[in-house]
């Protein structure tokens, strides 16, 4: 479950501050806002696979 | 000529490579439907990552990508990154789970786990159903990308989009019959390597050349504020952002050649880091190839490279690329041109090779009439191919609309959900009969694809009803 709220809050964050408060800001502004979020999501998910392989 | 020539040389060169690298794969191939499609659950880290990577990413990126970027701004980047945000948190959260099972229960097709899940061969004939109607338009979209590369690097000519389309067929023919998903991951692994160094040069050269007419890259970001680019707004509106994102968010559950790639995984370490470098290689490219198509704006707005493919013409969407192709060295065309048809390529073979195993294990059709169908869909797609219907991302686009409401009955079964199946099998069917109705009520694949039945996406109301099917399935089940 932690997972899924993770993924739920970065992708709640690639739609509502681009349309409100970031409404109006530049194309490279918008263009490092959404890249942050993916490496957020990139990073999540290779800390969540550390274990994965190494037990069982 | 010489553009047309070195570019033929470029592509002789990948397609002798990819098709050595086919037949080496030959070695590894093992007796039976479970090595054909699967690879027995024995591919390693390297080639999972790079076939599920090659796979989801197809021409549409550096075609059709590129050019929303140009025509659109930056919501492009959105629109594609949610798509990765919401696979790899699928990925993190169910992969773990369908690779055990699969291994447990010797799932080979995805419609075939649906059967077993359900318990009922019926959920694995629609499901069959829906992938062969739905796969028809996204990989013939990707057909349709090769022939426009081939026409813009001869610099146009309806006789050369015809030779690239039935090249294209040809040689993913060949490489999906050679060794199964042996020769599909091996060229995958190929492919999408040439995809991302071409994509970078491609890059480095945009911006070389912007730098040598004076733009930088952040002067280009003003040029883009300058001409209106700001924010999300213009075409991405939010109710064309939630059309667009929607569909691609279930892309990972709902495409069976994707799901396909999670039961191959030969141990857990594998599949972790097919996940990780699956992540890298579609952050890399996503934001590589907005930039891409951004960039070529920025040049058309300062009048700059000589680019003139009109941004407020949505025919031209996808001319953005072959117009960049044309005013390169004819060496870096023929590279990126040869990436796009491999994006192409690694895509259809993979999806021809899913249906092949559709058709021969949830038809009940067998191994030798699987093969068959595989020849049969690939003449279906070149021939809508060559039939030049649409633009390639409503292709594309609309293919996951009709798909998505594969997602709940998917999702609830990964979960240990059971159902119904005759409710489940209804639930599968939303999405294509809500697509047809809409089609027909709107009077147009365009406008049924971002209409909004009572304010609502279209993609909502599929994903709306679909659940409650799968919901009410699981009550009488269990009652």
């Amino acid at each position: 479950m932690r997972q899924a709220m993770v993924y739920a809050i970065l992708l709640l964050l690639m739609y509502i501050p681009p349309y409100t408060m970031l409404k109006a800001s530049s194309p490279l502004a918008l263009l490092l806002y959404w890249t942050a979020l993916g490496i957020a999501g990139l990073a999540y998910a290779w800390v969540e696979t550390r274990g994965w392989g190494k037990s069982g | 000529m010489d553009r047309l020539l070195i570019g033929l040389i470029v592509l002789a060169a990948y397609i002798i490579l990819g098709t050595a690298v086919a037949i080496a794969s030959r070695k590894r191939l093992e007796a039976g439907e479970e090595g054909f499609y699967i690879a027995k659950g024995r591919l390693g880290s390297f080639l999972s990552a790079m076939t599920y990577a090659a796979t989801t990413y197809s021409s549409f990126m550096v075609v059709g990508l590129v050019g929303f970027a140009y025509s659109t701004g930056v919501g492009a980047l959105g629109f594609e990154l949610v798509y990765l945000i919401s696979t790899l948190g699928l990925l993190i959260i169910f992969s773990r789970r369908v690779w055990r099972r699969a291994r447990e229960r010797g799932w080979v097709s995805p419609g075939e786990m649906l059967a077993d899940i359900y318990g009922s061969r019926m959920v694995a004939v629609v499901a069959s159903i829906i992938f062969l109607v739905s796969l028809v338009p996204y990989a013939s979209a990707q057909l349709k990308g090769i022939g426009e590369a081939v026409a813009g690097l001869a610099g146009g000519g309806d006789q050369y989009y015809t030779i690239g389309v039935l090249l294209g067929v040809a040689v993913m023919l060949v490489w999906s019959l050679v060794a199964g998903i042996w020769s599909v991951a091996a060229t995958d692994a190929l492919q999408g390597l040439w995809m991302l160094i071409a994509g970078t040069m491609l890059l480095l050269w945009l911006v070389a050349e912007l730098r040598s007419s004076g733009l930088g890259v952040v002067e280009a970001f003003r040029v883009l504020e300058e001409a209106g680019l700001a924010g999300p707004g213009g075409f991405w509106s939010i109710h064309i952002f939630l059309a667009f994102t929607i569909p691609w968010m279930f892309f990972a559950v709902t495409n069976p050649q994707v799901v396909q790639r999670l039961f191959m995984p030969r141990d857990e370490g594998s599949l972790r880091n097919m996940v990780r470098w699956f992540g890298v290689f579609g952050l890399y490219y996503t934001v590589l190839v907005v930039l891409v198509g951004l960039l070529a704006r920025a040049a058309y707005e300062a009048g700059v490279l000589g680019i003139s493919v009109d941004p407020a013409d949505p025919a031209q969407r996808d001319r953005v690329t072959p117009s960049l192709l044309y005013i390169a060295s004819p060496l870096l065309a023929s590279i990126v041109f040869t990436s796009i048809v491999a994006a192409s390529i690694s895509t259809v073979d993979s999806i021809l090779l899913t249906l092949s195993s559709s058709i021969s294990r949830d038809l009940g059709a067998g191994r030798r009439a699987g093969l068959a169908g595989l020849i049969v869909v690939a003449g279906v797609l070149a021939g809508v191919a060559l039939a030049r219907l649409q633009y390639i991302v409503l292709l594309s686009v609309l293919s996951s609309l009709m798909l998505l409401s594969l997602a709940p009955a998917t999702i609830a079964g990964w979960l240990g959900r059971r159902g119904d199946p005759r409710l489940v099998a209804a639930s599968m069917l939303v999405g294509p009969v809500i697509v047809a109705i809409a089609t027909v009520t709107t009077g147009s694949v365009k406008a049924a694809f971002v209409s909004r039945p009572m304010g609502i996406p279209i993609s909502i109301w599929i994903l709306a009803v679909s659940t409650l099917l799968v919901l009410v399935a699981g009550r009488i089940r269990g009652s």
